[in-house]
């Protein structure tokens, strides 16, 4: 042996990578960058307040994370994993359910 | 139809990297050709040099799981008539260290396995068989879960074994909520072995481990049952009346 030791690995660059990527997986991206852009929407809606599109989109990224917050909630608690597919469909539209609920009918912004 | 298989091709006897080498297989008139008949042609007819690793051929044993077309899956199970295209990747699984072309090193898994005490340790002396009815809460709670042999696939597909290649990994943990869950078992301080942070809490619960079981097994779900086992341990001996007791 010339002590050349490999472990394949997933090659994030790699566009097939991304292609076989199974839902579960895409909702605990999506939350944590989902996570990210609360911190980044939160500083600039602190510095440049009543701006209508940091508003939204500071409340579409809260919306994404709270609602898939709750699907991890509801699994960590026991619910079926089998479900998890459904509950990442379910946390999607409730939360762009919600996110339509508060823009259009909570005072934002004036 | 004549598939084409791209093999991962490293000896480290011989290669400073790895490389990919394209061998045509035909099937023939079968539509029953498994992607391991596939490697045995390659093998066969093309190229004797070409490792991988099999043994029962029927998905019993486990030995023959690589990644195809970039999902881990056993080579005997898996039809080359399911295939998208006729082109088909074939790699060894991910985060395991290879051994030649396909065949992975499962030693490092074995040793953090063996760390956690994957055996069966009696609570009672007692010689007559335990009576296990298939509809007790606790059979069904440990359900399938038990039927894991240990291909390899989970820990491949998990990419939380990319980041800590220390994390006990999904398998090892199946294992030991197989054991903390049957309650014949005296689990000593074996929660507390998978409590750390490379055991259970490295789980984030992406699924990718339940989704290529070639078993159908879901070890998230036995990892949050040991979660909400050890939060409940954890609760019990903030109680001074129960500290110090084990389960």
């Amino acid at each position: 042996m010339n002590g050349t030791e490999l472990s394949l690995k997933r090659d994030t660059g790699d566009g097939k990578v991304w292609k076989n990527t199974l839902p579960g997986m895409w909702a605990w991206l999506l939350q944590r960058v989902s996570a990210i852009l609360i911190l980044v929407f939160l500083v600039l809606h602190f510095f440049l307040p009543y701006r209508r599109p940091i508003q939204f989109l500071l409340l579409a990224v809260v919306a994404f994370h709270a609602c898939l917050g709750i699907r991890v909630f509801i699994i960590d608690l026991g619910a079926n994993v089998a479900t998890q597919k459904t509950l990442f469909i379910v946390a999607v539209l409730l939360a762009l359910f919600g996110l339509f609920f508060v823009w259009s009918y909570l005072p934002f912004g004036g | 139809m004549i598939y084409s298989y791209k093999v991962f091709r490293f000896d480290p006897r011989k290669n400073r990297e790895p490389y990919w080498q394209e061998f045509p297989v035909d099937p023939g008139d079968s539509d029953k050709v498994t992607i391991l008949d596939g490697l045995f042609q390659i093998q066969q007819a093309q190229d004797k040099t070409l490792s991988f690793r099999y043994s029962c051929r029927l998905a019993m044993c486990g030995s023959c799981a690589v990644v195809i077309n970039g999902k881990e899956g056993l080579a005997c199970k898996t039809m080359l008539r399911d295939m998208p295209k006729e082109t088909i990747t074939v790699a060894p699984l991910r985060h395991i260290p290879v051994v030649k072309d396909l065949t992975v090193d499962m030693k490092g898994l074995i040793r953090k396995l063996r760390k956690m005490e994957p055996y069966f340790v009696p609570k009672s002396t007692d010689s007559e068989p335990a009576v296990i009815r298939p509809d007790s809460k606790e059979r069904k709670t440990i359900a399938l879960n038990t039927e894991c042999i240990a291909c390899g696939s989970c820990v491949s597909s998990c990419t939380m074994m990319h980041w800590d290649p220390e994390y006990l990994g999904p398998m090892n943990l199946n294992r030991a909520f197989c054991l903390i869950a049957d309650s014949r078992d005296a689990d000593g301080d074996r929660l507390s072995k998978i409590a750390g942070e490379n055991g259970i809490y490295r789980c984030h619960m992406e699924f990718n481990c339940t989704d290529v079981c070639p078993k159908h097994i879901s070890p998230t779900r036995g990892i949050h049952f040991l979660k909400r086992e050890v939060f409940w341990q954890g609760l019990k001996n903030l109680n001074p009346f129960c500290r110090g007791k084990s389960t």
